[in-house]
């Protein structure tokens, strides 16, 4: 996308180019006919014959960026330029008769036969004009979209950081380590059992920046680690359910967005209530689209609809899911919240 | 020293209790899962020393402190320290992060050891009132503070909530006038009238006001009235 003056200096190069390109070639020639042909009919015409080109060029430009030719293929756009060259140049070929005959060059008997010639030579400039205006075209779509792709890249790069921090939050990180020590005495061999999904969980966070798109049945195994190592803080605070379809464990979906979003269940939902809660976990295919539901005691406020952490996983869904994905939270009843995602089905 | 063990999780608690158990005159009388919890055990059990979580649920650390009339003797416990610097700030004893290991905890408790000794030797200490050695943990908004009650010159009613001067300080606590005139050492806190509390070593200089009342100056220039009624009472406190 251009910016308002971006698009301000584009024109103004462009009119820049038009006057200069036009003005050379058309004040060569009219030197020509003053010193050469000693035509001083045609030196009074041939101006306003320039400024019939530069008319009919701009014309040109502005069907071209009104209908959007640049988008065409580049055989129709060939096609529909020739077409429009040979429109130009009859057009200009008519106004140029009351001209050349009122300024008595040539009579009208005589312009009607030689037209051709002069219309071949139009066209001709017209072609020339329409390559020069293609590659002006051409060089800023390129530019436009290069410009795009780095823009997309540094956001994508700062929104992986953002990810990456957001992925081990320290607090449950060393609260998770504490409970693991006391439970070494208590039971080593659950404490032993709770070291290797800590693992599972550092390490799926890791790698999670490494691949756009994970199945949904690996995010799953991530998410239980999760669960089972918060279950040592919360214990009987913390309770939860799965229900995912058979097709929706395949479907695949961006790393570390389930598991996000049910830290967040537990970190706003389950750790602020004395009474702790439970989770519903669901996910299910539909109308080529893949449904996650997160559920969880808890209530969201209003004010949180435009949260940063929010409004980061939508930016994320959105470049890595395309802007059919969509993440919604809202509160199911009064005491209960649900965060709800769709992203368009794609194979793994 | 008896110690209470305020922390939501189980597990935390059973490995506190046992670092502690290797410190000689240390005795754990009772753990707390939450805030409101620990607020009953601490009235029941008044314990020397509380370790504290500084996230909990429900209300966290923080707002148990603020609940209570004097401040204990804390150690916070936190798994990250990013609410520890604050803690540290308010000039609570210690803080600890977890897990927490042995050595840093003998540190902590030897600091605690330390400032109960301190309290011991303050002179004039009432049972069950708060002396000017006493310090109370006040919390408003963002900013909390452990300030003891020596530093603070002046109580200001303002609606159901009392306003507490001190240094530059005037923030809001959730009690009222009267409730703090019934727990403050009235030989070192005087109700000059339904507005004000005063600290009387905080006081410069007394005018006579009209009407048989007096006017105070304090040593940050702060003026009080004193009402006729309490005019009496506070010449008669003064002249002793």
């Amino acid at each position: 996308m251009q910016s308002p003056s971006e698009r301000t200096r584009r024109s103004i190069l462009y009119w820049c180019l038009q006057i200069f390109g036009w003005g050379s070639y058309f004040g060569c020639s009219e030197l020509i006919i003053l010193t050469l042909a000693h035509n001083p009919g045609l030196a009074r015409a041939w101006p306003f014959i320039g400024l019939e080109h530069l008319g009919a060029s701009h014309v040109f430009r502005t069907v071209f960026q009104k209908r959007h030719w640049i988008k065409l293929p580049a055989g129709t756009l060939v096609f529909r330029m020739l077409g429009f060259c040979a429109l130009l140049t009859v057009a200009v070929q008519l106004a140029a008769i009351p001209l050349v005959v009122g300024f008595g060059v040539v009579s009208f008997r005589q312009q009607l036969r030689d037209c051709w010639q002069y219309g071949l030579y139009s066209f001709a400039l017209f072609l020339v004009w329409s390559a020069l205006y293609l590659a002006f075209e051409y060089f800023f779509l390129y530019r436009d979209t290069e410009l795009n792709r780095l823009r997309l890249e540094s956001n994508l790069r700062a929104m992986e950081l953002a990810a990456l921090k957001a992925q081990v939050n320290p607090h449950f990180l060393f609260n998770c380590l504490n409970n693991v020590r006391s439970l070494v005495i208590e039971n080593g061999e659950r404490a032993r059992e709770m070291l290797l999904r800590l693992s599972g969980l550092l390490r799926y966070a890791l790698d999670a920046g490494r691949h756009e798109r994970v199945a949904l049945a690996e995010e799953l195994r991530a998410v239980s680690d999760y669960l089972d190592l918060e279950k040592l803080q919360f214990e009987e605070r913390l309770s939860w359910k799965l229900d995912i379809s058979q097709e929706a464990l395949h479907a695949t979906i961006p790393p570390m967005l389930l598991q996000q979003l049910v830290e967040n269940a537990v970190k706003h939902g389950i750790a602020v209530q004395t009474g702790g809660g439970d989770i519903l976990i669901s996910a299910r295919t539909q109308n080529n689209e893949l449904w996650l539901r997160v559920e969880n005691t808890g209530q969201v406020q209003g004010a949180s609809e435009n949260g940063v952490g929010l409004t980061n996983a939508r930016e994320r869904l959105r470049l890595l899911c395309g802007a059919g994905a969509a993440l919604s939270l809202e509160n199911t009843d009064n005491y209960r919240v649900a965060a709800s995602v769709a992203i368009p089905l794609k194979s793994a | 020293m008896r110690v209470l063990l305020v922390e939501d999780s189980r597990l935390a608690r059973a490995e506190m209790r046992r670092l502690l158990s290797n410190c000689e005159d240390i005795e754990v009388v009772g753990e707390a899962e939450t805030a409101d919890e620990a607020e009953q055990v601490i009235a029941e059990l008044q314990p020397d020393l509380l370790f504290l979580d500084i996230q909990m649920p429900g209300r966290g650390g923080f707002d148990l402190l603020a609940s209570l009339d004097a401040a204990p003797l804390v150690i916070f416990c936190t798994a990250y320290s990013e609410f520890a610097v604050r803690a540290f700030e308010q000039n609570a004893l210690d803080y600890l992060v977890k897990p927490v290991s042995p050595e840093r905890l003998t540190q902590a408790i030897d600091r605690a050891r330390q400032a109960m000794a301190q309290q011991q030797h303050e002179p004039g200490k009432r049972r069950g009132l708060l002396g000017l050695a006493d310090r109370v943990f006040v919390k408003d908004g963002e900013n909390c503070w452990f300030v003891p009650l020596g530093e603070v010159r002046l109580f200001e009613v303002d609606g159901s909530y009392s306003r507490v001067y001190f240094g530059s300080n005037r923030p809001l606590i959730p009690k009222t006038l009267n409730y703090l005139e019934s727990r403050l050492d009235p030989q070192a806190f005087f109700r000059v009238s339904r507005q004000h509390i005063v600290n009387l070593n905080w006081v410069k200089d007394v005018d006579s006001w009209f009407s048989g009342g007096l006017r105070l100056t304090l040593k940050t220039g702060e003026i009080v009235e004193v009402s006729r009624r309490q005019a009496q009472h506070f010449r008669e406190l003064m002249s002793l």
